[in-house]
């Protein structure tokens, strides 16, 4: 247990490191704090768009940050060799995965709560210039903008543990782009169900019902569109697709386990 | 005498490297080390040296035969408490200075507090890198890199320690520094199983070797046994002047002995260097 702490902490010091991460960060900061300035809308509207543009720039930047940090986590090790000196000491490699895997959590949490915090800084700005003009209040709307920020973190877990699972095989470039194309399809899983149910043909049909089956299924993760229409979120969906992402998290990792143990480094 | 390291028909074949479909990169290898010996692991740059010590440590794993340390398999977990491993080329978090980064290896083996800080300095001083103990790894030349490696592979004070290539990038004067501490700590007790290809350094700290050439074991046995030449003689006489050679010579005639060679005794350019860089120190 303390072993995986330790691993997670110099992952995580590792990660701070990252330039190009920074970059990305900076960009995002950036991006929502420049929501405020949209002005050209009737009050409420201003303000819908507003959480729509920052919310989805929270969610695409995490992905990226994601992808990049947990893409390159085992590639890096191996190609330095460090890994062969933490693994030559008592550190199983179980240990070591799920410590690299807590560590690259660690900076996704820290990056999307910047993120978050920028954001509502904004949003409270905004709502103190227009409220007259509001029928919503801020702590109403706080609560349903954070459950869906806790949606999209978890969403960026899952998506890390797919990441890390093919790293455990293939190279930084290859896990990245994976990464990528999983975030991207896995937004599109409803339209794979509809598609199947579409075709006639029974071989397509499974195909695509399997596919949907084993692809995440990210747009469970989001509820952007009704919590930014002022809708709530029950804390029993909340709770499902927590435990939809806990369940394919820990699938991901026993599979990354299995290549994992028997990788030569 | 109690055996830490048994090898036998270890084999390792690599899969589809270019040209071959198998590559054998370790054929049927069977060694044994005794616990408290200095165990040379001698042969040419890709005979398969690396490979053997990987098998050893459980970072790959073998095609066939099988691997014995400390008692137990390589990728036992316990087993490793008590080992060191210093690999070749090594390199570490370069953005930590070399205190962190022992306390970082040291808190691996729950070595903790007071017992950790005290293990960790002694190390520094050991391995002569207390002046840097403040510097970043990635300003740390190449030597200094071995130094901070070796400490490493000593934070849990281990029974049994490999290296690999331990004074590659090492000055003379490092080369002997290092093998007087690799004697310091085998007179302590520990198994050092040490490869290289630089014939006098596993000449001088050696007890035995094993010499391996294209994966395969070629000769092993103890140095003196190896390298004891019967049927020769060497002589060193005190000269005073240069008609000694032919003074000598004739007396052997006169015995009947049949005299290859009989000359002036060089010292090794080695001995040169580090007589004229200890000189510079004093
Ligand atoms: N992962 C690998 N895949 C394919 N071939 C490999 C791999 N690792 C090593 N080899 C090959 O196995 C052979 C033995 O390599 P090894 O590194 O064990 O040699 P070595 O004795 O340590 O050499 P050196 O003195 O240069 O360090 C070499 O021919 C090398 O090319
Ligand atoms: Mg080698």
């Amino acid at each position: 247990m303390k072993n995986i702490l330790l691993i997670a902490n110099m992952t995580f010091k590792e990660v701070l490191r990252n330039k190009l991460l920074n970059v990305l960060l900076l960009f995002a900061i950036v991006a929502i704090a420049s929501t405020r300035f949209f002005t050209i809308f009737a009050p409420s509207e201003e303000l819908k768009i507003m959480q729509d543009t920052a919310l989805g720039i929270i969610r695409f930047i995490g992905m990226l940050i994601t992808v990049f940090v947990t893409g390159g986590l085992l590639p890096k090790e191996i190609y330095r060799r460090t890994v062969t000196v933490i693994l030559s000491k008592p550190v199983s490699r179980a240990q070591f995965l799920f410590g690299k895997f807590c560590g690259a959590l660690y900076s996704i949490f820290t990056n999307i709560i910047i993120m978050s915090v920028i954001f509502f800084m904004i949003l409270f700005i905004k709502f103190q210039a227009l409220s007259p003009e509001l029928n919503v209040k801020f702590q109403a709307l706080a609560p349903e903008l954070i459950k869906a920020l806790l949606l999209t973190q978890a969403e960026l877990i899952v998506l890390a543990s797919i990441t890390l699972c093919v790293s455990t095989i293939a190279s930084e470039i290859f896990n990245i782009t994976f990464g990528i194309l999983i975030f991207l399809i896995g937004h599109l899983s409803n339209y794979i169900a509809y598609l199947a149910d579409r075709f006639d043909s029974l071989l397509m049909k499974s195909l695509l019902l399997s596919l949907y089956t084993i692809l995440p299924n990210f747009e469970n993760f989001n509820v952007q569109n009704s919590v930014v229409l002022g809708g709530k979120v029950s804390w029993l969906y909340m709770a499902k697709v927590m435990a939809y992402g806990g369940f394919y998290t820990f699938v991901m990792l026993a599979i990354g386990y299995l290549f994992f143990a028997e990788r030569e480094v | 005498m109690e055996k830490v390291i048994v090898t036998k028909n270890l084999s390792k074949f690599y899969r589809n490297v270019v040209g071959e479909r198998h590559f054998k990169a370790l054929d049927n290898f069977s060694i044994e080390v005794e616990k408290g010996e200095i165990f040379g692991l001698l042969g040419p740059n890709g005979s398969g040296k690396t490979t053997l010590l990987k098998l050893l440590l459980g970072l790959i794993f073998q095609s066939g035969g099988d691997a014995v340390v400390l008692g137990k398999s390589p990728r036992d977990i316990g087993t490793k408490k008590r080992i060191g491993y210093l690999p070749e080329q090594p390199y570490f978090q370069d953005f930590l200075n070399p205190v962190e980064l022992l306390y970082f290896y040291g808190s691996l083996f729950g070595i903790e507090g007071g017992v950790l800080r005290k293990r960790v300095y002694y190390l520094l001083e050991k391995v002569n890198l207390t002046k840097f103990e403040k510097m970043r790894i990635a300003n740390f030349s190449k030597g200094m890199l071995q130094r901070i490696g070796l400490a490493i592979s000593l934070i849990n004070d281990p029974d049994l320690l490999f290296l690999d290539e331990p004074t590659l990038g090492l000055d003379p004067i490092g080369t002997v520094e290092i093998n007087s501490l690799l004697r310091e700590l085998n007179s302590q007790g520990k198994t050092i199983f040490l490869s290289s290809h630089l014939l006098s350094e596993v000449q001088d700290s050696c007890r035995r070797v094993a010499i391996v050439y294209k994966g395969r074991l070629i000769k092993d046995g103890s140095i003196d046994s190896l390298l004891t030449v019967k049927d020769a003689l060497s002589v060193e006489l005190t000269s005073k002047d240069e008609g000694d050679i032919e003074k000598l010579k004739r007396l052997a005639a006169e015995c009947g002995l049949d005299v290859k060679d009989i000359s002036q005794k060089r010292s090794s350019l080695k001995d040169l260097f580090i007589d004229l860089i200890n000189a510079e120190n004093k």
